[in-house]
């Protein structure tokens, strides 16, 4: 009894700590670990994670390891210390880093989501139909250290609303509690991201998405990013760590069911517990319907992954930099390689795949 | 006035002798009783209010959110199993790294007016300082594997332990130092034979409260990113707005809290039973 | 006479003391007298009993022999050498037993011969001290599953363990009800016939000192200072049921307590 016991808390603790790197041992594959800077993998990482558990990763002979660093800082660390070799880049972060020569030697080689995902809701019933009406308002921000914040408020100055006088901001915090508060009345718009309104939906909660107005600040792509040496050297991992992403991309553009589905077998705590394997799917396709459309680069003609120098120039001077020179901080020269592999392979093992 | 001061004495009187007149077992059936009692009432608010599983689950909920992750095998990545056992081998080998640590610094502050005058300040400087605030500093230091976790469990374990273990040796009975210099005793001997086990209902009321700090550290550190852990399914369930798993893993914290506990008052009471039966 | 343990030849003293004083220095930079000089000899064998009231000074003279502290001024000596430090030839006995509660009674007997520089191992020594004072088995208990009486009982055996000449004693029964506080009397006395150890017994009860001693040493109080020195030439055995009612012990006991009295109403420095 006490051996079955202690046996059964031994081979769990080796399962937690061993087991996806003896699995990948075992195949004679190159274990790949890939560094986000949330603090836990969620569904807006589909396209990234999901190559792994449809084989994309393994044919080309690699083994892919989500890791949650908690902040985008843990990730520049990470990569810098090689503890990982890939992770996420936001030119938000890296640009300060950059200008102040703090930045690790690292470069962004794929861009996994494009602009742009912010918006202002109300609730259904609302007076308020656009932006120009949200003057004399309440504006819920999940905190003022968040993006949603500056954004929003230089989408408001480009359309001639103060976002000092003619607005009063108010913090309502992350997720459903912003909603909660949008729905209790204490603000009268929620500033917020695709996923998070995702989020607010799937609780159960109604929202409006006001028009948006026409010029935004074209920001907030999330690359690829790895240390130069490691590119240089590793070229061929680079480009079919890439591929797998572009691949994956095509995949769940064809059939997001599907691209549910895979993610959620790999990552099975991101839905709520006791809920059907379907109610789940349809849970998680509802947080990232918006995030989806993102995967694909708004540019008419961009191969999957390109990165324009517009976005990083956009994301500096929205921060008010004066950098001359952006090109160290990203490379398209893996992107030809990395869309090369049959299309409609992929395209027709995603509508084979169960909707 | 006065009449009144001698009406609430008597009524207290009266609660203490009828405290007092319970037996183990009502005690325990009203402790149970009550917390039924409560959840029923939980249970009935938030059924008949219309509360949104978000804000408030139900007892109910939260019990199947319980159980759905206790009913699967010990290996499914549903379960509360693995991220039971990496928090908890975090949180043990933290604890033990943090105790021996704080043991040792303690004693040898105690031992040494020197090192007492120059770690003193400093540590009690350290021990008010809120640890959650470097945890990000850990996790950049020690990695992000289980080295933070571990890192950052030791840290919390280790200030109850110094300074519990450095009171503890300082107020040993002076009869006893004295009947171990009578006996020519080195420095060691006096430590090990009389200093040590005297400070030890010491040590382990520190045990105690490291144990459950240690917990706390691992925790706050999965917080800050892990890949595994009761943190991480905390952060996990937040984030798909489950909030019957987040009170389900809360719960389940909680009672390792108490298993750990008591298995350190049954080490006490084993290891140092002269102080336990003294008191009878 | 008969039974007191001064043989006629010339006396070598065991203990010796000459111009002994003990001062302490405060934390402002005073001193206080806490024995004033004094002249003592204990010889080998002898049971000496210090009497005194609280606060003169009878327990800094027992550290002072058993090495624990040093003398201020003056020239303490055990068989003719300086005391410096403690020695294994002299065993003590503390008012509280100060048994460690960890161990067991005959893990405390055999501490003595296990920590310090003369360690030995010789169970048969501790057992034999058990079995004389009558803590046979009770070997594997601990001291918290024994009376105070039997504590003392093990602290005695204890202190006896490296077989000293000197065994130093401070108020050691002060804590026993009155009846074990006979009975123990009564077994000291006779362990200390059996084994002729050299015994200074600190008390603060005229019965007990007049019981046990070969000689009574009274001190009075503010500074510490010897105010007599009385042999007590009872027949041994003693016996509670008949001692106490011979002229000579309630002669000698009515003189210590006069000693006693003047030495308080002294006038004081």
């Amino acid at each position: 009894m006490r051996l079955t016991r202690r046996e059964a808390i031994v081979s769990g603790l080796a399962a937690a700590t061993f087991g996806p790197t003896a699995w990948a041992q075992t195949q004679n594959l190159q274990t790949l670990k890939f560094g986000v800077g949330l603090k836990i993998l969620n569904a807006t990482f589909m396209n990234v994670m999901i190559g792994e558990r449809l084989g994309f990763m393994r044919e080309q002979g690699y083994h892919l390891e989500g890791l949650a660093l908690g902040s985008l800082s843990g990730v520049f660390i990470g990569l810098d210390k090689s503890d990982i070799q890939f992770g996420v880049i936001s030119p938000s972060i890296a640009l300060p880093l950059y200008a102040k020569g703090q930045l690790p030697p690292i470069t962004a080689f794929y861009e996994y989501t494009y602009p742009y995902k912010w918006d202002v809701v109300v609730k259904p019933g609302s007076p308020i139909k656009s932006y120009a009406g949200l003057k004399g308002k309440k504006i819920g921000v999940s905190n003022l250290g968040a993006t949603d914040y500056p954004v929003t408020r230089e989408v408001l100055k480009n359309i001639h609303v103060d976002p000092d006088t003619d607005v009063s901001w108010v913090v309502v915090g992350e997720g459903v509690s912003a909603g909660v508060a949008l729905e209790r009345g204490v603000i009268d718009a929620l500033a917020y991201f695709d996923t998070g309104f995702g989020a607010i939906e799937a609780a159960g909660m109604q929202l409006r998405y006001l028009p948006r107005p026409h010029r935004i600040p074209f920001i907030g792509g999330f690359f690829i990013g790895a240390r130069r040496d490691y590119i240089e050297k590793n070229r061929a991992t680079c480009v079919a760590f890439g591929r797998s992403i572009a691949m994956s991309t095509e995949y769940i553009l064809t059939n997001p069911a599907a691209g549910a589905r895979a993610f959620l077998a790999m990552f099975p705590g991101t839905a709520p517990r006791g809920i059907t394997p379907e109610a789940a799917v349809q849970r998680t396709l509802k947080v990232v319907k918006r995030r989806l459309t993102l995967y694909r680069p708004p540019y008419k003609g961009a191969k999957l992954g390109s990165i324009q120098n517009s976005e990083w120039r956009a994301e500096a001077n929205f921060i008010g930099l004066k950098l001359a020179d952006l090109k160290p901080l990203f490379t398209n020269a893996l992107i030809d390689e990395i869309n090369d592999f049959d299309r409609a392979k992929v395209i027709a093992l995603a509508k084979a795949a169960k909707s | 006035m006065s009449r009144l001061d001698a009406e609430d004495l008597s009524f207290q009187g009266a609660g203490t002798s009828a405290n007092a007149s319970l037996g183990a077992f009502a005690r325990i059936v009203l402790t149970i009783g009550g917390g039924v009692a409560l959840l029923l009432v939980w249970e009935g608010c938030v059924d008949w209010l219309n509360v949104p599983p978000y804000i408030l689950p139900t007892p109910v909920s939260v019990l199947r959110a319980l159980w759905s992750g206790l009913d699967v095998p010990l290996d499914s990545p549903m379960g509360f199993y693995l991220p039971i056992a990496s928090t908890l081998s975090n949180s043990v080998s933290g604890f033990a790294i943090g105790a021996l640590l704080g043991i040792a610094v303690g004693s040898l502050m105690a031992e040494s007016r020197v090192v007492e005058i120059v770690l003193m300040p400093y540590a009690f400087a350290l021990q008010v300082l809120p640890k959650v605030a470097i945890a990000p500093l850990i996790v950049i230091w020690f990695g992000f594997g289980n080295g933070s976790k571990i890192a950052m469990a030791a840290l919390l374990a280790f200030f109850p332990l110094m300074v519990n273990a450095f009171t503890g040796l300082r107020t040993t009975e002076p009869e006893r130092l004295e009947l171990m210099q009578a006996l020519s005793a080195s420095r060691l001997e006096t430590y090990r034979v009389v200093k040590l086990p005297s400070a030890a209902p010491y040590i382990f009321a520190g045990l105690d409260m490291g144990m459950v700090y240690a917990l706390l550290g691992t925790i706050v550190a999965e917080f800050l990113g892990a890949q595994q852990g009761i943190g991480v399914t905390i952060v996990q369930a937040q984030a798909a707005t489950d909030v019957a798993s987040v009170f389900a893993a809360l719960i389940l914290l909680g009672v390792i809290g108490i298993v750990l506990h008591m298995v350190i008052r049954l080490c006490e009471r084993r290891i140092i039973h002269w102080t336990v039966r003294h008191k009878t | 006479m008969e039974t007191a343990a001064s043989p006629t030849t010339v006396p070598v003293p065991l203990i010796s003391a000459a111009r002994v004083a003990k001062t302490y220095r405060t934390v402002d930079g005073g001193a206080i007298e806490a024995l004033a000089p004094f002249d003592l000899t204990v010889e080998d064998g002898e049971f000496v009993c210090v009497v005194g009231p609280t606060g003169c000074g009878k327990s800094t003279l027992l550290r002072l022999i058993a090495g624990l502290i040093e003398p201020s001024v003056g020239r303490l000596t055990l068989s003719g050498k300086r005391i410096a430090g403690a020695s294994r030839e002299v065993g003590i006995v503390f008012q509280n037993a100060t048994l460690l509660p960890w161990l067991t009674v005959i893990d405390n007997v055999r501490l003595p011969l296990r920590v310090g520089s003369w360690r030995v191992s010789n169970d048969d020594r501790v057992r034999e001290l058990l079995g004389m004072t009558g803590l046979a088995g009770f070997e594997n208990k601990y001291p918290y599953e024994l009376s105070g009486g039997m504590q003392q009982r093990v602290a005695i055996c204890r202190a006896l363990a490296r077989d000293p000449k000197v065994l130093l004693m401070d108020e050691p029964f002060g804590a026993l009800d009155a009846l074990t506080r006979e009975r123990m009397n009564t077994e000291l006395q006779q362990l200390w016939s059996m084994s002729r150890k050299t015994v200074i017994l600190i008390t603060h009860s005229i019965a007990e000192s007049v019981f046990l001693g070969d000689r009574v040493v009274v001190m009075s109080t503010r500074p510490g200072r010897i105010v007599g020195d009385l042999p007590i030439a009872l027949p041994r055995p003693r016996r509670f049921e008949t001692t106490p009612g011979e002229p000579a012990y309630v002669r000698l006991t009515r003189e210590i307590r006069a000693l006693l009295d003047r030495g308080a109403s002294a006038p004081t420095q």
